[in-house]
């Protein structure tokens, strides 16, 4: 209630307003196909720029919150018809791709919005045992972050397990039919960790926009070749059923939000780490098996990823900055204190109430814009956005980048390794880095 | 229990497509992705998208890799003034040159480096960045004899971090770093004339001689104007430097002031940063002009013209300036005028 | 047990020791996760090569376009009456994919009571093993089919196999000294790659190049491990928690490979693939490493603990969930024990425990 009067205040009043705003433009940045959360991070760091000089530090917050939250709620929609735009959203995918196939594309996303709901829920309840619990694991675990990306590499490229189903009868066949979904995944990781030394070291794209010199590596490595993949397919989108009910019981809602937190709430705390990654570890710490499980989980685990990480910069004391959106607000919140965290709990499930609602309208909307325009002529025009777009912003050398990236995303989507790879191009470099041996990589490479 | 798809009698021509695709010719069983059949090993081809797109994958992920490697090895990285860098040049990987300004060589327990690195700003006030290097690449920079020194003049490589409206550096390898030339102390370090400090000076350490014409101080530091034949030449203390000094010294004395030259306003003056910067030479010495030298918008509207120096004698009263009341200037005012809170916004 | 329970399993045995916890907070060192690489690795070896290289007397090859259940019973009695004659034989059932995301099913039991194969033909199926209805296959005659078998055999626990997607299960069949023939599920998994002598031998290799390449590290009075030791102990503990892990399940381990021929049946505390055991598992593991890394931290005199009251954090972060998972888990084990009860019969409409536990999606 206390969090309801100062929300409410008549003070407080232009933060609400501030945060639909957020969400309203996050429909808007939500609706452009396969595009990865760092795009769209830019696109908010040029907005905020903009108005940052005729707005207080809060309101940028409440833009910023809005934003993010109805981002991490509304995405789902054009990632399930149309393709995702980064790894969080490609794990997901894969599966929601299949309930899209049987007709039940809206039933998946309503899923996935009860999950981010849920998971929003949980994230504003468990705000005050952050306080208590977080400075703690902080501390324990700033030391050894190196080595948890490094755990956390190595449980991706050893949990992948052979998915050949060869009958011949010989085994040495059977074996390289298995192994080489194996090696397509091991290589993704491997050129991607080389295309994440060579951009992190060069700066191949004009300095005034170094700040999204990241952007051609992620359109390269996940929406273009989905637009590819969505281009060449030869299927049709089947008539999509929009269910009135959800085929959901407490027990499996308890235990999605549960997983989905875990994996999310690990995403956010760790660096590099996103929710996809978060996700399968969650998935797997949980044993989740049924598929609404997995797609509800993954809703919760997207949106903890997104807002959580945004949150943590609120923690009064913790000094703990995580994701592109909170280095865009820490020039105009000077002071943290107990009020700006409550007040951010407090806009956050306003957007949370706001992405909701929109959420089924946006949902409706995207299941009659796929049934009346061809899918592929969808991606046609996205990939005509996409390109031009960053020639735009990152001339011929993000051009170069983004098509190497192509070639390294396309290797999983067609020789059936998983996607989770491709995030070898953030986690190898870094982890390296974080231990002390990038050089030695990049004196290897000739990059020094 | 999942509702089974509705089975069309007659294929469309993509049904029709999607079946000779992904069906063996040989045994009629599904076999995928498979090029080769699981179960009759025979060779299923797929149609020519998918088999461009499977080349262009390997060739551009592999050769294409390959080639954007030797392209960014042959990338020099982009040598870039202090005052390019903004929020969108974040995590850009540049080259800076300049003087360093201060050192603060390694952390004593985290082994880490950080420096600032000053060049002159398009105005007047040198610009300055603060550099800094991870334990690993600043013990390999201490092995090699390399952490710099005040004064030195060297050229670094790094990245670019824009936080909190404050840029930064982050050196990542030793190879990154190159003194350029050491500053070293000039032997005989003569007391300049005022007249004698030149714009070739700037970062650089000097002792300045002269008569104490005016001094005035401000909440941020004191302002002593040494007398030459124009309007004087300023000599600027940081108040936490001024509140140091055990040296005495009033108007009409003369003085050496060592410290650092830079600009204010367009105007050279020396900053002196250290308790001992300010030498009295003779008590008294009559200033060669009487006249009252303006105080040049140190924020003179506010600034206090205090009647006595710090820890002054008696005798000297009878030389203070005129006495105006005290009033505290507004935070953006004193920060556009003071060079010390312009220095905390760099 | 899950990978990832094993394999964060492993990272919490080597956090127990504080020279490897200071290696990677002051040397950057990477030892951590080796013990991590080392509690997934047992499986690695089963599902990665082991299987492979296995090779089955009998191979059953439904075909889609033309199923009979009656074949692939007979092909697997005959199997069994091999094992009856020269004492071991072994049956692959391989699965039928008719669609990128659809698979026909079909499940295999052995009824002790009569002596019998028994084989039925299921609906289509998705990868997520979810039935679309009415796919079953129509002709009665080739729907089920029952072939007898000459000699008894016997099977540790259930008795039905539901073969849908990815590779099929392999068996083998055992002739016992009384006759009697053992149904062994997966006879080239938890075999050498889960036996305590493997882990033992790795770690003597390790042992052997750590004593040569691994110098003495910094202030070793502070320590009563050798560095070099390190490595083979973390390497041998890291495996070894794997096998006691999957030794709580049903299917259990063959622990001294090669001097024992035969796994040994496991404790059946819970199965592998249930949620909470494998989540338990989980818990334990970060609580531990937390616990570990924050008592071991270096300059504990100079840095603040992270956790300041053990005793509050043990409570609240692992008797209070832990209590939680009890609870949750006895009720559901009450809610299975009391279907079983009513139904009083063998169930043939779910998958077993051990084809739950041994299913490469759970591993």
């Amino acid at each position: 209630m206390s969090l309801l009067n100062l929300l409410l205040h008549p003070e407080a009043l232009d933060l609400v307003y501030f945060t639909i705003i957020g969400v309203l433009f996050s429909l808007f940045v939500s609706f452009l196909p396969a595009l990865h959360i760092y795009n769209i991070l830019g696109i908010f760091l040029m907005i905020v720029l903009k108005f940052e000089a005729g707005m207080s530090g809060m309101q940028l917050v409440a833009l910023c919150t809005g934003m993010v939250v109805g981002y991490s709620i509304l995405n789902t929609v054009p990632a399930t018809y149309f393709g995702p735009g980064d790894e969080s959203l490609s794990y997901y995918v894969l599966p929601s791709a299949h309930w899209v196939a049987m007709g039940r594309g809206y039933e998946s996303v309503i899923l996935t919005g009860v999950g981010a709901v849920g998971g929003l829920a949980l994230l504003a309840i468990s705000a005050p045992v952050f306080l208590w619990v977080l400075p703690g694991l902080k501390s324990i675990t700033s030391p050894h972050m190196f080595w948890i990306i490094m755990a956390v590499i190595s449980y991706i490229l050893m949990s992948e397990w052979p998915k050949g189903v060869s009958q011949s009868k010989s085994t040495w066949a059977n074996f390289f039919e298995g192994w080489k979904f194996l090696s397509v995944g091991l290589l993704t990781f491997f050129l991607s960790g080389v295309l994440g030394f060579i951009v992190m070291s060069k700066t191949l794209v004009p300095l005034e926009f170094a700040f999204q010199s990241i952007t051609p590596v992620f359109v390269g490595l996940y929406a273009i070749p989905w637009l590819i993949t969505n281009i060449i397919n030869a299927g049709t989108i089947p008539h999509q059923h929009e269910c009135r009910s959800l085929d959901l019981d407490w027990d499996l809602f308890s235990r999605g939000i549960f997983g989905g937190f875990l994996g999310g709430f690990f995403a956010a705390f760790v660096p590099i780490v996103t929710a996809g990654i978060g996700g399968l570890m969650a998935g797997h710490a949980t044993a989740q098996r049924d598929s609404r499980l997995f797609v509800m989980s993954y809703g919760t685990c997207k949106t903890v990823y997104y807002v959580g990480s945004f949150m943590l910069f609120f923690i009064p004391g913790l000094s703990l900055t995580r994701g592109g959106l909170a280095w865009i607000v820490t020039p105009v919140v000077a002071t943290l204190t107990m009020k700006e965290y409550a007040l951010f709990v407090g806009m956050m499930l306003v957007a949370t109430g706001a992405s909701f609602l929109l959420l089924m309208p946006f949902t409706r909307a995207c299941i009659r814009l796929v049934e009346w325009v061809d899918y592929h002529l969808i991606s046609w025009v996205a990939m005509f956005i996409t390109l031009p777009m960053v020639y735009y912003f990152t001339g011929w050398g993000g051009i170069a980048i983004m098509t190497v990236a192509t070639g390294i995303g396309l290797l999983p989507v067609l020789f059936q390794a998983r996607r989770m790879n491709l995030m070898g191009v953030l986690l190898l470099p870094v982890a390296l880095n974080m231990a002390g041996y990038g050089n030695d990589v990049l004196r290897l490479l000739g990059l020094l | 229990m999942a509702t089974t798809p509705s089975q069309q009698s007659s294929q469309t021509p993509e049904q029709a497509l999607y079946q000779r695709e992904t069906t063996c010719p040989s045994c009629g069983r599904f076999v995928g992705v498979y090029e080769r059949c699981p179960y009759c090993q025979a060779w299923t081809p797929k149609r020519l998208s998918i088999r461009i797109f499977k080349t262009f994958a390997v060739l551009t992920s592999t050769v294409g890799l390959l080639l954007l490697l030797f392209f960014a090895r042959t990338i020099r990285t982009p040598e870039i003034k202090i005052s390019e860098i903004g929020p969108l040049t974040n995590f850009a990987h540049v080259r800076l040159t300049g003087v360093v300004e201060r050192s603060f060589g390694l952390h004593p327990q985290w082994h880490s480096l950080g420096f600032t690195l000053s060049q002159p700003g398009i105005g007047s006030e040198p610009l300055s960045i603060r550099v800094s290097a991870y334990a690993k690449v600043a013990v390999e920079i201490d092995k090699q004899g390399k952490v710099p020194d005040e004064g030195d003049e060297i050229s670094v490589e790094g990245t670019v971090r824009y936080q909190k409206d404050t840029p930064s550096l982050l050196i990542n390898a030793p190879e990154h770093l190159q003194i350029l030339r050491r500053f070293r102390a000039p032997q005989s370090d003569a007391p300049l004339a005022a007249a004698d400090v030149t714009s070739d000076m700037l970062g650089k350490v000097v002792t300045v001689q002269g008569v104490i014409a005016e001094s005035v101080t401000f909440p941020r530091g004191a302002l002593i104007r040494l007398a030459d034949q124009k309007e004087g030449f300023a000599v600027w203390v940081p108040a936490r430097t001024w509140d140091d000094m055990k040296t005495a010294v009033h108007v009409g004395d003369e003085i050496t002031a060592r410290g650092k030259v830079k600009t204010f306003r367009d105007a050279l003056e020396v900053e002196v940063t250290a308790a001992n910067g300010i030498k009295l030479l003779r008590k008294g010495v009559q200033p060669a002009s009487d006249a009252t030298l303006p105080s040049e918008g140190r924020d003179s509207t506010t600034a206090t013209p205090e009647p006595k120096l710090p820890d002054a004698p008696g005798p000297t009263q009878e030389l203070a300036t005129t006495s105006v009341p005290v009033a505290e200037p507004a935070a953006a005012d004193a920060s556009a005028a003071a060079p010390v809170a312009t220095e905390g916004g760099k | 047990m899950k990978g990832f329970t094993h394999f964060i399993s492993g990272i919490a045995v080597a956090s127990f020791f504080p020279q490897a916890v200071h290696m990677a907070s002051q040397e950057q060192s990477f030892i951590l996760c080796l013990g991590g690489v080392f509690g997934i690795l047992p499986d690695t070896l089963d599902f990665k090569f082991a299987r492979y290289f296995h090779t089955s007397d009998f191979e059953v090859r439904p075909d889609p376009n033309d199923l009979d259940a009656r074949i692939i019973a007979r092909t697997v009695a005959e199997s069994m009456e091999k094992a009856v004659k020269d004492g071991r034989s072994t049956v692959q059932l391989h699965t039928m994919q008719l669609g990128s995301n659809l698979w026909r099913s079909y499940t295999l039991g052995f009824d002790s009571k009569t002596n019998e194969v028994v084989v039925e033909l299921g609906p289509l199926v998705d990868t997520g093993q979810v039935p679309f209805e009415g796919t079953e296959p129509k002709d009665p005659e080739k729907l089920s089919a029952r072939v007898k078998v000459s000699a008894p055999f016997f099977q540790e626990f259930d008795k039905k196999s539901n073969i849908a997607i990815m590779s099929g299960p392999c068996f083998e069949f055992v002739r016992r000294d009384d006759g009697r023939l053992e149904i062994v599920f997966l006879p080239w998994h938890r075999t050498w790659s889960h036996s305590v002598t493997l882990g033992i031998v790795i770690s003597l290799l390790v042992a052997l190049v750590s004593y040569l390449v691994v110098p003495e590290g910094p202030n070793p009075a502070m320590y009563t491990v050798p560095r070099w030791l390190l490595y083979p102990l973390i390497v041998f503990l890291g495996s070894l928690v794997h096998i006691v892990e999957d030794s709580t399940g049903f299917m259990g381990n063959n622990l001294f490979w090669p001097f024992t021929k035969d796994r040994t049946s496991g404790l059946g505390f819970m199965s592998a693939a249930e949620a909470i055991p494998n989540f338990f598992f989980v818990w334990t593991s970060i609580v531990c490493i937390l616990f570990n890394l924050d008592r071991f931290r270096w300059a504990p005199d100079q840095v603040a603990a992270g956790i300041p009251h053990p005793e509050t954090f043990f409570f609240w972060f692992y008797a209070v969930p832990v209590a939680v998972m009890a609870y949750f888990f006895l009720k559901g084990k009450h809610e299975k024990d009391a279907r079983k009860a009513e139904r009083k019969e063998v169930d043939f409409d779910s998958p077993t425990a051990s084809e739950r536990e041994t299913d490469a999606s759970i591993v």
